[in-house]
């Protein structure tokens, strides 16, 4: 009795709710994690690049999304040298700045605003260069920083970037998301207030949107730029909203708390395709699920074993049971799309009797227990870790070997990876920039800690010497020559097992209009139309 | 006085007994003591019951809806999760912990809590007091808060859990009995007891026992019911049982993601609580008749 | 009447004293800072810093624990409060009816769908609740405690009068939607609540309608109304205010419960996040600010129950 009138009381209110995120001036985006900080010069997760790069941002070229061609951003165009040692933009006149509760611009951008921006990254002797510094490697993006050896500022709206060795990928470094130019009078402000550290947690750029504030490490809220050089954003309020787990952010996409969501649940995909109410983007990235060996410890150091092992687990099942349909099973650790990829790789096939008896050919120690190490947190990499290592428990158990699985949260697995006391951890890698460098070093070199992405403590000079040479080999056919190579090689190694590439999933009520999503810089809101909701 | 040994042998029957025929009359009650008995069958013959072992994955039938509906197979009556695992073989594994952890948390809480209880009402002055300033400050933390300062102190845990459960359901327990037996304290026919001599204990056992039956069992009912509750909260929240044991709230827990996909998934382990609720309370309240009208 | 007032007082500041120690126990191996000085000493600095109001900063934000732990905890308290008034509206009644009733098809009906609430896990019905909006087809918020759209300003930290306080910007909307979020939650709580109050107003009714002064009213022949209204009522009331007051630590662990499940910004959340966080601190302080509400509401409903209830304050003053 009373629950019927509970129920008819809450359809009434709900009858008269108006949801306030009908409005069409307001835009609610729920997110998985919150940004690191408003700068993605300095952070490159995914949470920062969708909060940042094309909202607070503008860059000097932008990448035009449909013909992949270079297009003027900050900069309307620019030359190349004869000798392709120097490239000279010329900057866009009447680009405001900001106005924020925290800073009043006194000038248009110019010049000064880009030397200032580029040189943070490049000049180790720039005030700003160590400000918010918490990492001595891959802080600033690493290639880019060794790319160029001065810029120079011919009058208030032309630069001169110079290079040292003729470089192809200048262009499509000041495109991406780490190449945003912040105020120099911004930062002049907070060096005479006594608070550098506030330029990455108090932006000021000359994006579509103005930061407005971040609330309890949950809330980000933007306001549209009312002096925006380009044509303005339609959406006034933007919000971003931390919703950690991703079953409730589509429950709040469907009950209107959300307009847009990220990386929906993997295992709803398939009910999501079927709401006609929403829209779903997904991107290939090249993000990579592993399941990666200790090389240095036996008897993982033996290539055979590792050979064996890989064939004894079923891909297939856990791609079906883990990622559903937010990623494609791979054989190899470069994506497909990447101009490096080698298309002559072999296929590991689930083999779990061949397995078995080339285990046994090694002097397999059988009594000895596995340990599967897993983070205790889902990642852009693998919506289920523990899941995983079941499944993999499960197909060790099938060819008659015993396994544990430690889960452990970040700080604790930190201190375990480093000491180095695991067998196996499943993991996975985030890239940020187009480059098969950014896949394999972390991966790959001797130089990389297992925090930085060397979980197999693969150390070979072989591949290291490949590493090197490739990054400073100016001719394209070598470096493709030598990645392939590469690639082959570490096919035959097998220090890692490649899961899955993972795709870049978003998903919107559909009237929600001109939302554009890139892979490696992020989410584009700002030609977002909102039709209000009836 | 004339005495008829064969008619009073068929008469007078112990209270015991008296109880029981009272009980037997009462279908539902009969029907619920079936189910008590069933479920505590099932939480610890689980392994020889379930065809299937809760942790073997069968990959090619993942997500396997109940045999009822469309796509079901009756391999596994209760369909199976995201890894392929026998729904019902894991929801009676959950069942063992959760029924169990119910029962040993009432179990341990009516001795030692009848103990400290009728201690503190036979003891009067500072040891009493204290008693009740120590219950008093128990009290007022709830359970929740308990369990989190145990499980940062030690580490989350089935164990602790049931320690936490445990340490927010005792005071209401001794609470609880010390009122039923101060309420029998005050009546007269304890004062005959005691001013025949009757020693503490004796006057437990025989005087004051057999008349707090009835509120016994309404308290022992209400801290089962609450211990299910707690347990099943404690390891949704992935406060109790750690994987990969599981238990009916840490099943709710890690099917969550699944909601939209096989909600059904969500709903079993929620139904095995709502049951094993309903079928001890309506055995407690039919015990609870039955020595009430056994008394009048 | 001072004599009672001075006991409760005295049993105040003992079971203070023991939380304050648990507290700083708590606090003490958290910090775990390497302090030679002996534990009096360490109590005495605790404490003297509690009263100044430096109970500590959190790790996570920055921001005083004291502050966040009250903001949160008035968020759980406004949760727990409107469930309170929906359940009591429904539940007093059929609590009555059975009671009144007792053993009768209607004792039997209204017992039952008691013990349905009572059987049901308070987190499972409201992961149910989040999913119920959807698929009946209205539009009802199931996360937070406010929509986002509104910044409203912390003020009392009960988010429903703070958002009627900021109604010279958003007039009612704030408000609305305020208690468009709490209507789930709220229904979660009062389904456990409600089945609570049933079953002791029901017991407190049958109680009263068997002592002798209600026969001898019945025997002066009053209809059974005003019976109710003018004996049972008074007298039935201070057993089920007792108990509901035992079981407001229930009723809080179920309202944070319930509140991580929607992820509205109380209590719940904000221990469970700051445990995630490794901010351990949060804990002593929720320890301080929980426990000293239900000792201090505790207390003030026992001198109420005193008031209004003269055979409980006789019986006060016999027990001593």
């Amino acid at each position: 009795m009373r629950i019927i009138f509970i129920l008819t009381a809450a359809l009434l209110l709900g009858g008269c709710y108006q949801n306030e995120s009908g409005l069409s001036d307001t835009l609610l985006y729920c997110t998985e994690n919150s940004p690191q900080s408003f700068n993605p010069q300095i952070s490159h997760d995914v949470s920062t690049l969708d909060a940042t790069t094309h909202q607070l941002y503008n860059r000097l070229i932008k990448i035009d999304p449909t013909s992949n061609r270079f297009i003027p951003d900050l900069a309307t165009h620019w030359q190349e040298s004869e000798d392709k040692l120097s490239y000279t933009f010329f900057l866009r006149r009447n680009v405001n700045f900001h106005q924020t509760d925290y800073f009043s611009p006194t000038r248009y951008f110019n010049a000064d605003d880009v030397i200032f921006s580029f040189n943070r990254m490049l000049n180790k002797n720039h005030p700003f260069h160590s400000v918010n510094r918490v990492s001595d490697t891959f802080f600033f993006n690493h290639p880019f920083t060794d790319l160029v050896s001065d810029i120079i500022k011919i009058d208030a709206y032309t630069v001169k970037f110079v290079l040292d060795s003729p470089d192809a990928t200048l262009l499509a470094n000041l495109a991406a998301h780490y190449a945003v130019i912040h105020s120099q009078e911004y930062a002049h402000t907070l060096l005479s207030r006594g608070h550098p550290e506030k330029i990455d947690f108090y932006p000021v750029g000359t994006g579509p949107y103005k930061f407005k504030n971040f609330q309890s490490s949950r809330v980000t809220r933007y306001l549209a730029h009312d002096l925006y050089w380009g044509e303005k954003a339609a959406v006034k309020n933007l919000i971003y909203d931390v919703t950690a787990n991703n079953t409730k952010r589509y429950t709040k996409l469907l009950s209107g708390e959300c307009d847009v969501i990220t990386y929906p649940a993997a295992s709803q995909l398939s009910k999501i395709s079927k709401n006609t109410d929403v829209v779903i983007s997904s991107q290939p990235t090249a993000n990579i699920a592993l399941w990666s060996f200790n090389t240095s410890r036996e008897p993982f150091d033996q290539v055979e074993v590792r050979r064996a092992l890989s064939n004894a687990v079923d891909q297939k099942t856990i791609v079906d049971a883990v990622f559903f349909e937010s990623a494609n099973a791979t054989d190899t650790l470069l994506a497909k799309q990447s101009w490096a990829f080698n298309p002559r790789s072999t296929h590991i096939d689930y083999q779990p009797d061949d397995s078995l008896t080339s285990l046994k050919e090694t002097d397999y120690d059988f009594t000895k227990k596995l340990t599967i190490l897993t983070p205790s947190d889902n990642s852009v990499f693998n919506p289920n870790f523990h899941k995983t290592a079941e499944l993999i428990q499960a197909n060790l158990f099938d060819i008659g070997i015993d396994s544990e699985i430690i889960s452990l949260s970040h700080a604790e697995l930190e201190k375990h990876l480093l000491s180095g006391d695991y067998d196996t951890f499943i993991t996975g890698i985030n890239i940020h920039i187009n480059d098969p460098d950014n896949l394999f070093r972390p991966l790959l070199s001797c130089d990389s800690t297992v925090l930085e992405g060397n979980s197999s403590r693969w150390c070979s000079p072989q591949v290291q010497q490949l590493l090197d040479s490739t990054l400073i080999e100016s001719s394209f056919i070598k470096r493709v020559k030598n990645y392939y190579q590469l690639q082959k090689i570490i096919q035959e190694q097998r220090p890692y097992f490649p899961i899955a590439h993972v795709l870049r999933m978003d998903a919107f009520n559909k009237n929600i209009s001109g939302l554009l999503v890139n892979p490696l810089t992020g989410i584009n809101f700002q030609n977002v139309r909102k039709i209000e909701a009836q | 006085m004339l005495i008829n040994n064969e008619f009073n042998e068929d008469k007078i029957q112990s209270p015991l007994q008296y109880t029981w025929s009272i009980f037997k009359k009462k279908s539902a009650a009969i029907v619920s003591m079936w189910g008590v008995i069933t479920l505590i069958f099932f939480a610890l013959f689980a392994d020889l019951i379930v065809a299937h072992e809760p942790s073997t994955q069968y990959a090619q039938n993942l997500l396997l809806p109940p045999y009822w509906m469309e796509g079901g197979s009756t391999d596994h009556i209760l369909g199976t999760d995201d890894l392929g695992r026998d729904s019902l073989a894991r929801l009676i594994q959950g069942l063992q912990l959760t029924l169990g952890g119910g029962i040993l948390i009432t179990f341990m809480i009516s001795l030692i809590g009848s103990v400290i209880g009728a201690s503190a009402v036979l003891t009067k002055g500072i040891k009493a007091s204290i008693l009740h300033h120590l219950l008093d400050a128990l009290l007022t933390i709830p359970t929740l808060l308990t369990a989190l300062i145990l499980i940062v102190l030690f580490g989350p845990s089935y164990e602790n859990c049931l320690l936490a459960v445990s340490l927010s359901l005792l005071p209401q327990f001794i609470r609880g009995i010390y009122i039923a037996i101060e309420n029998e304290l005050s009546k007269q026919y304890i004062i005959a007891l005691q001013l025949d001599g009757a020693t503490n204990s004796r006057l437990l056992r025989f005087g004051i026992f057999p008349n707090i039956i009835e509120p016994i069992v309404t308290l022992l009912n209400r801290i089962f019911t609450m211990a299910v509750l707690e347990i099943a909260t404690l390891g949704f929240l992935g406060f109790g049982t750690q994987l990969p044991d599981v238990e009916l709230g840490s099943l709710i827990a890690s099917s969550i993601d699944l909601i939209y996909l096989s909600p059904w998934l969500v709903f079993f382990p929620g139904i095995a609580i709502f049951l094993i609720i309903i079928i001890f309370n309506v055995f407690a309240e039919g015990l609870r008749h039955s020595v009430i009208e056994g008394e009048e | 009447m001072l004599k009672y007032l001075f006991r409760r007082l005295n049993l105040l500041l003992i079971t203070a004293f023991i939380l304050t120690v648990i507290a700083f126990m708590l606090q003490h191996w958290s910090s775990s800072s390497i302090d030679n000085r002996n534990y009096f000493m360490l109590y005495g600095d605790y404490m003297a810093n509690i009263f100044q109001g430096h109970w500590g900063i959190s790790s996570i934000d920055q921001r005083p624990l004291l502050n966040k732990g009250l903001i949160a905890f008035a968020s759980t308290l406004e949760l727990c409060f409107v469930a309170c008034i929906t359940s009591i509206i429904m539940a007093f009644p059929l609590g009555i009816l059975a009671g009144l009733k007792r053993n009768g098809v209607i004792d039997y009906a209204i017992m039952s769908i008691a013990l349905v609430g009572l059987a049901i896990p308070v987190f499972w019905l409201a992961i149910i609740m989040t999913m119920l909006p959807n698929s009946i087809g209205i539009s009802l918020p199931v996360d937070g405690n406010i929509s986002l759209v509104f910044e409203v300003p912390v003020i009392s930290g009960f988010v429903l009068i703070d958002s009627l306080l900021a109604a010279d910007q958003y007039q009612m909307r704030a408000f609305s939607d305020r208690v468009a979020h709490l209507v789930l939650p709220a229904v979660v709580l009062s389904f456990f609540l409600t089945t609570e109050i049933i079953r002791l107003t029901r017991h407190a009714i049958t109680m009263v309608m068997r002592s002798n002064y209600i026969k001898a009213a019945y025997a002066k022949g009053l209809a059974t109304k005003q019976i109710v209204l003018r004996h049972v009522l008074k007298n039935a009331l201070p057993p089920i205010i007792h108990q509901i007051r035992l079981q407001l630590s229930t009723i809080i662990s179920f309202a944070m419960t319930i509140e991580i499940v929607f992820s509205s910004g109380g209590a719940g959340v904000w221990l469970l996040t700051s445990i995630q966080e490794g901010d351990y601190l949060a804990l002593p302080t929720a320890v301080l600010i929980i426990s000293s509400f239900i000792l201090l509401s505790s207390i003030i409903i026992d001198i109420v129950l005193m008031i209004i209830s003269p055979t409980k304050r006789k019986a006060l003053y016999a027990d001593q």
